[in-house]
């Protein structure tokens, strides 16, 4: 596989969001009813990630929540926030007094991916070993956080929408460039950052390589019996790769012969060719490439 | 943290309940548990039957019995003596329910038999 294609200093991503606020005494409570992972411990500035799930173990969202004392951020799929909100509203006890806000306008997500992500983020008096995957730090009015992937560490910036403007351009004084439509999506597959093209309800935690955010010990939560199940009687059928390709392939489902029918989540054209997200039955997952129907040659690799 | 201090945010989101008349079904063993779990605080306390995200199933099963609440938001039923509310928020949900009680060590107490329900989880608290 060739290396990253990564901009010498920083590229930044918007990421199309949903933002839900809960404000409550039992809002932490009510996250860890509904969740699939532990959120009654997370304390002040602590970012959890966790999904949401419906009785049969399918993914409806993924949360990346902000604990900010009396309010709960959450950070949610694209298009699925009025869902999200409703879901979280009815199962509000008749006894507990929480308020769910939305914010979708409110709260900008970007992502900070390249060579030297670091020195973009000193010119801005942030010293990035400050910044963790367990906890968000403040920038005037932001929150900056990181995950890890196989491949690299990206930051996870939120922005209130009116300050975006200036904040972009902040990062773009110290050598961050603004990519086009296409380099983000190429660069989101390369990374292996799931959004709510596979982040939704035709997938299963297990199937995406997101088992650490399932939580079987934690005690019941929609899904739960399906995720115990899947864990204790060998775990998911199909799984998550990535594809490369000399030319384009479409999203949506593919036969390939002698494996089966699998789903490409998302496409983007890349360095010499394209790169795709795709789920693939599990037995298929160890091969080096598939054969579409039609002849086009993919190479796999595992995210 | 000064995130949530901009503009742009709603004002509290609702979503629209429907309400029904709730009628719920007690068995005898139901009535008489609930007689003797209540003792002498049936002419003070009432029990309100809920329901709550959470569960394997999406919504969990709530009973507790509270000092009346004398609240218009519930709908008030009398089972024997006693007095039963389901809250408004929950009587579509919840209407139609039999509950059922079971004197047994494993598994026992008691049971709600939902047919509102397109599943329930296995250890019968949940449903959605």
């Amino acid at each position: 596989m060739p290396p990253l294609d990564l901009h010498p200093v920083a590229e930044v991503m918007p990421s199309p969001c949903s933002v839900s606020v809960l404000k409550g005494n039992t809002a932490i409570e009510h996250l860890d009813r509904t969740l699939t992972v532990k959120t009654s411990e997370i304390k002040i500035g602590d970012r959890v990630d966790g999904l949401l799930c419906n009785a049969n173990g399918r993914i409806l969202d993924r949360l990346m929540i902000c604990n900010l004392g009396e309010d709960m951020l959450l950070i949610g799929n694209h298009g699925v926030g009025d869902d999200t909100r409703e879901n979280l509203i009815r199962g509000i006890p008749w006894n507990e007094e929480i308020i769910v806000m939305n914010g979708d306008a409110a709260i900008t997500h970007l992502r900070l991916v390249g060579g030297a992500v670091n020195r973009c983020l000193a010119g801005l008096g942030i010293d990035t070993l400050e910044i963790s995957e367990e906890r968000w730090i403040e920038y005037g009015s932001a929150l900056i956080s990181h995950t890890d992937y196989s491949e690299l560490s990206v930051v996870e910036i939120l922005v209130p929408t009116a300050e975006l403007v200036e904040f972009t351009a902040l990062l773009h004084e110290n050598g961050a460039i603004s990519p086009d439509r296409n380099r983000c999506e190429s660069l989101r597959i390369e990374l292996g950052i799931l959004d709510y093209r596979e982040l939704n309800s035709a997938f299963l935690p297990f199937e995406l390589g997101l088992g650490h955010m399932v939580s079987l010990n934690k005690g019941c939560y929609p899904g739960q019996e399906i995720h115990a199940r899947m864990d204790s009687r060998g775990k998911a059928s199909r799984g998550i790769v990535r594809l490369r390709m000399h030319s384009d392939v479409a999203v949506g489902k593919h036969k390939v012969p002698g494996i089966g029918s699998i789903t490409v989540t998302a496409s983007a054209k890349a360095f010499e060719g394209s790169v795709a997200l795709a789920v693939v039955p599990l037995p298929a997952i160890s091969l080096e490439e598939l054969k579409f129907e039609g002849g086009l040659i993919a190479a796999m690799q595992s995210l | 943290m000064g995130i949530l201090g901009g503009e742009g945010f709603s004002l509290p989101v609702v979503t629209s309940t429907e309400v029904v008349d709730v009628q719920i079904e007690f068995t005898e063993p139901a009535k008489r548990a609930m007689k003797s779990t209540m003792g002498e605080d049936g002419a003070t306390h009432v029990v309100i039957i809920s329901a709550e995200s959470g569960g394997c199933s999406g919504y969990m099963y709530d009973m507790q019995i509270v000092e009346d609440p004398n609240d218009d938001s519930f709908q008030r039923l009398d089972v024997g003596g006693l007095t039963v509310l389901v809250h408004n928020k929950d009587s579509e949900m919840l209407s139609g329910i039999r509950v059922d009680y079971k004197d047994t060590l494993m598994g026992g107490g008691f049971q709600i038999d939902n047919p509102n329900a397109d599943r329930s989880c296995g250890c019968g608290q949940s449903f959605g």
